[in-house]
């Protein structure tokens, strides 16, 4: 007999084990695979997407004015290579309806740019083009395509204000830039030449703009090319005129994966779970091996087999059920590629195209081989110590000298209810195993189910995380904005209004600086989203406050003094507070309207947030005010709706993480309780037989199973709901921390935590029921000569 | 017959492993009186231990009934043998079959809540008759693994005693137990079997087997022959000497 042959033998007697074993292994493998493959993949991925289309490495939209300014400026910075401009028509209350979908009207702004126009940068490639590109045709975003179903052939409402005309879609591009509108809330659209020219001459769809994309020499420094970009362009341009948008390769690309790498973080923090479980079930089979199959370790050592050969042999078993694992989960994961595609596809708005990546392929494999065989090392390393005499007279006995916690003389409990009990307290290291793998994911179903809501049922917490008001319409004033205002906050329907500003502001200290988009408002305290997790917001026109990413990379904190430039004037001001958000990664400040007149004495805020009563419609108030100002003087969007929609294109992506998770979940308590109750019925199968032969019937023994198992299945399941209504916030914080979140603030529905717990606690303990019901089936005296496996 | 209190006609029980059948017992009948102490004896894989189980109800025949007291036990369901089982029958194992992880009292006592909730009454019996097989006050709440093989096997006679069983089936109650602990147990068998309880037991001892008054000799799943002692006294010399001829004849 050699050690294979030990191995295998070892194997084929643990069935569910094995079974158990492979099945949690090859889970960990998908989720451990596909995260490292994503992870690893993507950066090199958007890289070579960009340069399939000779992407732009930085993109500004501006009204016009200063064309040729913006030119000069672009060559006056070093890396600059080559630019090109084209017209453009934007349109910066648009609202979009897929009448085909059948979906709600989503407020976003749009860039109209004409399809015919040769271009060298940022070269449309339409995918799932239309045979013959209709009058009206329009080729849209590929995320409309993955996230929202859209199909060529249906036919997009656009609405602005008033007028509304209907285009059909002709095809799908895909562009690093305008990739999702979790990146950029703004629409590149493109029209056929004649559409385009005929939008143009239509002024109530938008107005004219210019769109210059630019290639630098340097694909890497694009956002120091577009911080030199800023900080030259406000020179010429005041704040709030004329420049709609500048975006860096640098600063989208980074945007533009960050979902998709926490979902991905998500995935290997739940792969790591699934290895700790694997763990203790490997810890948890490789004790029951070693005491049921004592005499045999005990006959193999008396031949001569040396502690090392058989803990080799041990080894080899755990080696090769993780090959088999690992096989079934990379075969899994290649099997579910297209949900991984869409997944990944919908979140990036690029086409993704999940395939077999050997560096991901030898890290997942040695991560988990590493454990498996780790954890089967320090599990089996007792075998060392057990001499062929002590294991052939099956080991040293473990006596159970301890208190009798139940005496059936004295408890006021039933007999079946007292032996439940008892059973509970004797097996107390299985059923704490247990209890915490149940109590884990417990957790993680909380924390799964809370993610989903605040994702995707009430966003309002998520819109707070991302650091943005929660007005339900933002008007810009280009005029009158003082009287303006005023007629607007007195207007009906209207609950509060709040001038907000924000503007791209270099922010230093010392030698180093940093850009930050920096929001500008009176007074801080009026505001619905408190984003100041430590210290204050700035009151005094010499305050600020910033967020810890900015702090960070300035290497200031609270109490130092930093400066702000702009416009060629700098101001000191002394940080009061740490911001946090999730929009512009992470980088954001924020000043009162006094200290921003220190920068610019005439300065005036142009952006109003309006809180709309309950009831009003959003769409209905926006029309209103164009009508009343005109578009020329006053722009208006429907705030809350387009960062909702925004939001949406996770949607998709989150729903198949969490329903993927949460099944997962149910496999993982079905199989964890599945072999603990097996290998129970097993190593207790002589007790229960003398049960069965005292006169116990079969139910009597499986409800005491269940008794003992109801305390650590329920108790398991309500403390770990519990502990995710609490551990939710500070998990997510954590998971978001490279994006500067310090706290979060999701809802956590009592009800989830109780529907978790009763949901898990039921299906715990069906399972017990449905498993323990094999007692049913063997008679006594089969339980206690020959066992149950 | 007015004393018999069980009784196998055409007993029968075979096991299958995929095709191979094995016929471990073979039409079998037999009668046991109140008050009868039965032996079963042969040689290994004659079938003993699958008749003793098929008579106290923990494995059913495959083919022909048993009736307890006049009714047909062989027609019961596995919950209705439970309850025939925990009011008419006790059992004794050769391995013993204590639970560890329970006292004394406590392995007494979960037989003894199965027929009565009357806690006080049953410690209190249990009590009693660990007092008959010599066991003192200070065992009571010892751990199976604290009391010698001998202590431990009684404590398993007052286990299967504590329901007052008709019946009690004893499967090689000395086969793990040194001599001396083995006559121990056997008096407190003989003392059972006094007071009016039938005792089945299977063994392979000629001294165990001498307490009975009845053998029953199985070869091959089929009884092929039996002994009265019951016309002896159980100390004289004859019965001894009976018995080893007869056990002789069959080829012991």
């Amino acid at each position: 007999m050699n050690i294979l042959m030990i191995a295998t033998n070892n194997i084929k007697k643990a069935k569910v084990a094995t079974a158990t074993l492979i099945i949690l292994i090859a889970i960990a493998t998908i989720f451990l695979y596909v995260g490292i493959s994503v992870l690893s993949n993507m950066d090199t991925f958007i890289d070579e997407k960009n340069a399939e289309t000779n992407g732009a490495h930085l993109i500004s939209i501006t009204d016009g004015t200063y064309d040729q300014e913006i030119q000069e400026i672009y060559q006056s910075i070093e890396a600059y290579s080559y630019s090109e401009r084209e017209e453009g028509m934007m349109s910066m209350s648009s609202s979009f309806q897929n009448i085909n979908t059948g979906e709600e009207a989503n407020s976003i702004p749009a860039v109209f740019l004409n399809l015919d126009t040769a271009r060298e940068i940022s070269q449309v490639k339409i995918i799932d083009q239309a045979q013959n590109m209709p009058k009206n045709g329009v080729i849209v975003p590929y995320v409309l395509k993955v996230a929202n179903g859209y199909q060529t052939g249906d036919t997009l409402k656009l609405t602005v204000d008033d007028a509304s005309t209907e285009l059909e879609i002709a095809g799908f591009y895909e562009d690093l830039m305008f990739a999702s509108p979790s990146n950029v809330s703004m629409y590149k659209l493109f029209l056929g030449y004649q559409q385009f020219q005929e939008f143009l001459a239509q002024p109530e769809y938008g107005s004219k703009c210019s769109y210059i994309a630019v290639i630098t020499d340097d694909i890497k420094g694009t956002e120091a090319f577009e911080s030199q970009y800023i900080k030259e362009i406000k020179t010429i341009m005041p704040e709030g005129t004329g420049s709609y948008a500048s975006l860096s390769y640098g600063t989208m690309k980074t945007g533009v994966a960050i979902f998709i790498n926490i979902i991905m973080a998500v995935l290997l923090s739940f792969s790591i779970i699934i290895l700790a479980i694997a763990a203790i079930v490997i810890k948890f089979s490789t004790t029951t091996h070693i005491e049921n199959n004592i005499k045999n370790i005990g006959t193999l050592e008396a031949m001569g087999y040396t502690t090392r050969q058989i803990l080799g042999s041990i080894l080899v078993e755990y080696l090769l059920m993780t090959a088999v694992g690992f096989m079934v989960g990379l075969g899994a994961a290649l099997l579910i590629s297209p949900v991984i595609t869409n997944v990944v596809s919908s979140s990036i708005g690029l086409r993704w195209a999940t395939g077999l990546y050997p560096q991901a392929v030898l890290a997942s494999l040695g991560v988990i081989t590493m454990a498996v065989l780790g954890i089967s090392y320090f599990s089996a390393a007792k075998i060392k110590k057990i001499t062929p005499l002590t294991a052939l007279r099956s080991g040293i006995e473990t006596h159970h000298f301890g208190k009798n916690r139940i005496p059936l003389d004295q408890t006021r409990l039933s007999l079946n209810t007292a032996m439940g009990f008892k059973s509970l307290i004797f097996n107390k290291r299985q059923n704490l195993i247990a209890g915490l793998i149940i109590m884990l994911l417990s957790l993680v179903t909380v924390f799964s189910l809370a993610s989903y809501y605040n994702f995707s049922v009430d966003k309002t917490a998520m819109i707070k995380l991302i650091g943005l008001e929660t007005a339900e319409v933002q008007v810009t004033a280009l005029a009158d904005e003082a009287k303006i205002f005023e007629e607007i906050a007195a207007m009906p329907g209207v609950e509060d209004t709040i001038r907000l500003n924000s503007f791209d502001g270099m922010i230093k200290f010392k030698d180093k600086e940093s850009s930050a988009n920096t929001r500008v408002t009176a007074d801080y305290s009026r505001l619905k989203v408190n984003t100041c997790v430590k210290g204050r917001m700035p009151v005094h026109d010499n305050e600020i406050a910033i967020t810890s990413i900015v702090l960070d990379n300035l290497g200031a904190q609270m109490g130092d003094t930093v400066s702000i430039d702009y416009n060629g004037t700098t101001r000191e001001f002394l940080v009061v507070g740490v911001t946090q958000q999730f929009n512009m990664l992470g980088r954001g400040a924020a000043i009162t309207t006094a200290g921003m007149k220190k920068l610019v004495p005439s300065y005036q805020e142009q952006n109003l947030m309006i809180y709309l009563a309950e009831g009003q419609d959003t769409e209905k108030f926006v029309t209103k005010i164009n009508n009343q100002y005109g578009t020329d003087k006053l722009q208006t969007n429907s705030y809350f709706a387009s960062i909702e929609m925004m939001l949406d294109s996770f949607e998709a992506s989150i729903k198949i993480v969490v329903t993927g998770c949460l099944g997962i979940i149910a496999v993982i308590i079905v199989f964890v309780l599945f072999l603990v109750i097996r290998v129970r019925i097993l190593r207790e199968r002589t007790r229960l037989g003398v049960s069965k032969a005292l006169g116990f019937t079969a139910n009597q023994l499986i409800g005491q199973i269940l008794i003992s198992e109801m305390p650590v299945i329920i108790g398991a399941a309500v403390v770990g709901a519990i502990a995710g209504y609490f551990a939710t916030n500070p998990m997510l914080a954590l998971m978001l921390a490279a994006n500067g979140i310090l706290n979060c603030d999701f809802y956590v529905a009592p009800s989830l935590v109780v529907f978790t717990a009763i949901g898990i606690s039921l299906l715990g303990l069906v399972t017990v029921l449905i498993v323990a019901g094999k007692i049913r089936k063997i008679s006594p005296c089969q339980m206690f000569e020959e066992g149950v496996d | 017959m007015s004393n018999t209190i069980l009784k196998a006609e055409m007993l029968s029980k075979t096991y299958s492993n995929g095709s191979i059948m094995q016929h471990v017992l073979k039409n079998l009948n037999i009668e046991i009186k109140a008050g009868d102490f039965t032996v079963i004896m042969g040689s290994s894989g004659s079938g003993k231990s699958t008749l003793l189980y098929a008579l106290s109800g923990m494995d059913k025949p495959t083919l022909g009934t048993i009736d307890f007291k006049g009714e047909a036990i062989s027609n019961y369901s596995n919950d209705q043998l439970a309850v025939f089982r925990r009011k008419h029958c006790g059992f004794v194992f050769q391995q013993i079959y204590l639970n560890d992880t329970m006292t004394v009292l406590d392995n007494i006592m979960i037989s003894g809540l199965l027929v009565s909730r009357d806690k006080k009454a049953i410690a209190n019996r249990a009590k009693e008759l660990l007092q008959q097989v010599g066991l003192s006050d200070a065992s009571y709440h010892k751990y199976p693994s604290q009391l010698s093989g001998g202590e431990a096997q009684r404590v398993a006679i007052v286990r299967a005693l504590i329901n007052a069983p008709e019946i009690v089936f004893a499967d090689e109650p000395t086969g793990a137990l040194n001599s001396t602990n083995a006559v121990n147990v056997l008096d407190v068998m003989t003392e059972v079997n006094a007071s009016g309880q039938s005792i089945i037991m299977v063994t392979h001892d000629i001294k165990t087997a001498r307490r009975a008054n009845r053998i029953l000799y199985l070869k091959d799943g089929v009884i092929i022959d039996e002994l009265n002692l019951g016309a002896y006294r159980k100390d004289d010399p004859d019965r001894h000497k009976i018995l080893r001829e007869f056990l002789e004849s069959m080829g012991w």
